[in-house]
């Protein structure tokens, strides 16, 4: 099915913009383990908007853009207020809050009769990104850019551009001390930044990004895009600069896709069109669990790999110093004990050799290896009974499992402990 | 002039479960679900899962409408409540474990991993909801109360559920409390003692879902959250004793169940579930602020007391070093250290003069005997702790002073012993 630019160029976009802005904030977020403070926000957006229709009496963008800012910043307080005066714990203050908060916003839309209003809390929860229509737009993509874009824009792309703007600059401009007071609060307030303002600035952010993404999509979604791109993000970079600059990427791409699903999806059973602000989301969590399996970095199948590799190399190394110490004759040997993948691991690395099928002899290079491995298990021996001050009958089941390692870390502490600069006792 | 007594009338006699049959069933239904949710939300609270709980109700939803769109496939006409809650009750759990299972990743905390499945749980859920909407034709509108809740629909069959079910966890919490509460408060040391610590965990967590998903159909999904969280966040301020936390609670969340359905249904055209949390909401809030010992109102008295207690011994030393008396125009310069006013000065004088720690004659203040033995008794409070820092926490002597300031006031009887024999020890060698 192809796409039509009056139905679909507002909602692509919003989504885009949805999920690039919020992903921004959302970085911090979720290094400073207040993820769950985008979930509480994202709830309260409800009573804000309501109480806002009922103080001003209109449905005018404006309005309910200030009563769910309001009822952001109070929410970002209360909590705080909670955690402090009533000793409540983080989480629990959270959630008291915003469930109060909610129940509110839905017992506010029944007495207030808004039902009649397209405010009921669906279109808060669930968003209405397919309503973004573009009036007298051209009939195809290609004539887009002939025609006056501007005109009849829908204006939640407005407060969406400026929300993304504001982000934007937020995070260029401060992010030398949002970094600072994200990893290490007391060092930014020795050097005089003071953390919690920072942190004030970046829950308003956070409050304006939620709520002038729900209208579009949703405060699901909003959580989604606050987390789900900056946590798979992680999974690729140490970096902060280069994690940002991949969740930015990650959202876009999850925003494009995701749209494109919730059209395409449904010719498979011939059906109308699926939620857009659900199909994304769904699309940002399939991009996270695959990143998760299979990034290079902290994927489960690099680090299985990884593991099995170590274990291969603790295995053959094992089973070399057997066979030199048993002289390396291979009469006697157990053989059938041993994996027989490992010896084969071991013959093709070419640490053994095996002349008749089922006999095994060490090579030069596996004699060569045992012996450094009994070198490296007698230097931890010696090193964890006089410096780590074990007991001596304690020392070689520990020393067993450290042969294994390169003693290149050993190296580095007996090294600082001849040196004089360094006062012994402390840790390398 | 009618309404408002009419309204009274009505509320007492649902209250008192004297209008209609309808009514009382509601009202023993939320009640008793409102008292089995404030029990096992104390565990969750405890063990720091209070959000958890958010996520499993939030990952409910792909279960419900997925449970619907099954039972539509096997024939049914419309929503029936047991293919929902088991739906339900298995994504949930799906969910819960998906958490568990991605915190033990080392990028991803706990904060995020319920973010995550929370949002992702309830994306599918609104992707199956708007596949339902669009293609199948039959009545849907019950989907809706397990979103929001609708408790007014209940019937005698769920009642007898709801509270023999909640009678259960109940019971189960109570006499399990001792090692429910071993794993909340310390988990590590429950192991070592030998408790099954997962298993409990799991028991824990299972009564904790369970609560959940037979709570959806009265409360929904957004808001079972906090049946589970707020009558335990109130109880925790009125006592911090475990049992009693548990009755607490238990008995708030009953209230609230109680007056919340009985206020919903005597007012038209209020949905139950958001009317619960709401009086839930109230008895925090009354809690917060009136709780003895723990509520804002005692905590700030208790510490408006405090310094009153620590400025009446400040002045009491301040006479000290200046020779227990001094003239009433030198007041000011006595406590200039203090940058006190003199409003503050006359009213501190008052009340020690009242305690008869001082007195005056002829405008000159003086120390009684009773006044000089208590300042007497700080001033060497204030030397030994100066002694002991210098001497034995190796603080240089001139930082000592401001801190040896705050502490003077709230050493124990035992601690000043204890650092007489500390300093006589150590002045020996």
């Amino acid at each position: 099915m192809n796409l039509i630019p009056a139905l679909d160029l507002f909602p692509l976009l919003a989504s885009v913009l949805v999920l690039v802005g919020c992903t921004m904030l959302g970085n911090f977020l979720v290094l400073r383990r207040q993820s769950l403070m985008g979930d509480a926000l994202s709830h309260t957006v409800l009573p804000g908007v309501v109480g806002a229709y009922l103080v001003f009496g209109s449905r005018d963008p404006f309005g309910l853009f200030i009563g769910a800012l309001v009822a952001g910043l109070l929410t970002v307080t209360s909590i705080e207020a909670l955690r402090r005066y009533g000793r409540i714990e983080s989480n629990a203050a959270m959630g008291v809050v915003f469930s109060i908060a909610f129940a509110v916003g839905v017992v506010l839309i029944r007495v207030g009769h808004t039902d009649h209003v397209d405010l009921d809390p669906n279109c808060v929860l669930y968003g209405q990104l397919e309503l973004l229509v573009w009036f007298d737009a051209p009939s195809s993509f290609r004539d887009v850019g002939f025609t006056d874009v501007y005109h009849a824009m829908p204006s939640s792309i407005w407060s969406l551009l400026i929300m993304v703007l504001l982000s934007a600059l937020f995070v260029l401009f401060c992010f030398k001390e949002l970094r600072l007071a994200s990893f290490d609060p007391g060092l930014s307030r020795t050097l005089g930044f003071s953390s919690r303002a920072i942190n004030m600035v970046l829950m308003l952010l956070v409050s304006v990004a939620t709520v002038a993404s729900f209208e579009a999509v949703g405060s699901v979604l909003v959580i989604a895009a606050l987390l789900v791109p900056s946590s798979t993000a992680r999974l690729f970079t140490d970096r902060l600069k280069s994690q940002i600059l991949v969740s930015i990427l990650v959202a876009f791409f999850c925003a494009v896709s995701g749209y494109l699903m919730s059209t395409w999806i449904p010719l498979l059973w011939q059906g109308e069109s699926l939620k857009a602000s659900g199909t994304i989301t769904v699309v940002s969590g399939i991009v996270f669990g695959c990143s998760l399996l299979f990034s290079p970095r902290y994927g489960y199948w690099m680090q299985r790999s990884r593991t099995r590799q170590l274990a291969d190399q603790v295995a053959i190394e094992d089973v070399v110093v057997l066979l030199h110490k048993s002289h390396r004759t291979a009469v006697n040997f157990p053989w059938s004990t041993i994996d027989p993948r490992i010896l084969a691991l071991a013959t093709k690395r070419g640490f053994l050799q095996s002349p008749i099928a089922g006999q095994y002899f060490l090579t030069n290079a596996g004699q060569n290896l045992a012996l450094e491995v009994q070198g490296r298990r007698s230097r931890w021996l010696n090193y964890l009974v006089t410096e780590v001050g074990l007991a001596p009958d304690h020392a070689p089941g520990t020393a067993e499992h450290l042969e294994h390692l390169g003693d290149d870390l050993l190296q580095k502490s007996v090294d600082t402990m001849d040196d004089p600069s360094h006062p012994s006792g402390e840790c390398p | 002039m009618d309404g408002p007594v009419t309204f009274w009338l009505d509320f007492w006699n649902i209250l008192t479960l004297r209008s209609g049959y309808n009514a009382t069933l509601v009202i023993l239904g939320t009640s008793s679900l409102g008292m089995a949710s404030g029990v096992v939300g104390t565990f969750a609270v405890l063990r720091r899962r209070a959000l958890m709980a958010d996520a499993l109700g939030h990952a409910t939803l792909p279960g419900v409408v997925g449970g619907f769109l099954l039972s539509l496939i096997f024939g049914a006409t419309g929503p029936e409540i047991l293919p929902l809650l088991i739906g339900g009750a298995c994504s949930g759990l799906l969910g819960i474990w998906l958490v568990q299972f991605l915190v033990r990743h080392p990028r991803i905390r706990e904060d995020a991993a319920i973010g995550l499945v929370l949002s992702t749980f309830f994306g599918l859920g609104i992707v199956l909801l708007s596949v339902v909407q669009t293609t199948v034709s039959t009545q849907t509108a019950g989907l809706d109360s397990y979103i929001y809740g609708q408790a007014s629909t209940m019937t005698k069959l769920d009642v007898l559920t709801l509270a023999s079910l909640s009678l259960l966890v109940v019971l189960t919490s109570i006499l399990l409390r001792n090692p429910f509460g071993q794993v909340c408060f310390d988990a590590d040391f429950a192991a070592t003692t030998g408790w099954p610590v997962d298993r409990i965990d799991l028991l824990m967590m299972g009564l904790v879902a369970g609560v959940c998903v037979i709570g959806i159909p009265a409360v929904g999904l957004m808001l079972v959250v906090a049946l589970l969280i707020v009558p335990c966040a109130a109880a925790r301020l009125w006592s911090t004793r475990l049992i009693d936390v548990l009755m607490i609670s238990g008995l708030f969340g009953g209230i609230s169940g109680w007056f919340g359905a009985a206020l919903s249904s005597s007012l038209p055209n209020l949905p139950t579930g958001p009317i619960i949390v709401l009086v839930a909401g109230f008895i925090f809030g009354f809690s917060l602020i009136f709780a003895p010992r723990r509520g804002i109102l005692s905590s700030q008295w208790d510490s408006y007391c405090r310094n009153q207690r620590i400025a009446e011994d400040h002045a009491l030393e301040h006479f000290i070093d200046h020779d227990d008396s001094v003239a009433n125009d030198g007041l000011s310069a006595l406590f200039s250290v203090r940058g006190w006013s003199v409003r503050k000065i006359n009213r501190l004088m008052r009340r020690l003069r009242a305690k008869d720690f001082v007195q005056c004659s002829s405008s000159v203040w003086s120390l009684t005997p009773s006044g000089r033995s208590r300042g007497l008794t700080i001033q060497r409070n204030h030397r030994l702790w100066t002694q002991y820092l210098t001497s034995h926490a190796d603080i240089a002597a001139n930082h000592v002073d401001w801190s040896v300031d705050q502490v003077e006031h709230v050493l124990s009887d035992d601690l000043v012993a204890q650092l007489e024999d500390q300093l006589r020890l150590g002045s020996e060698p």
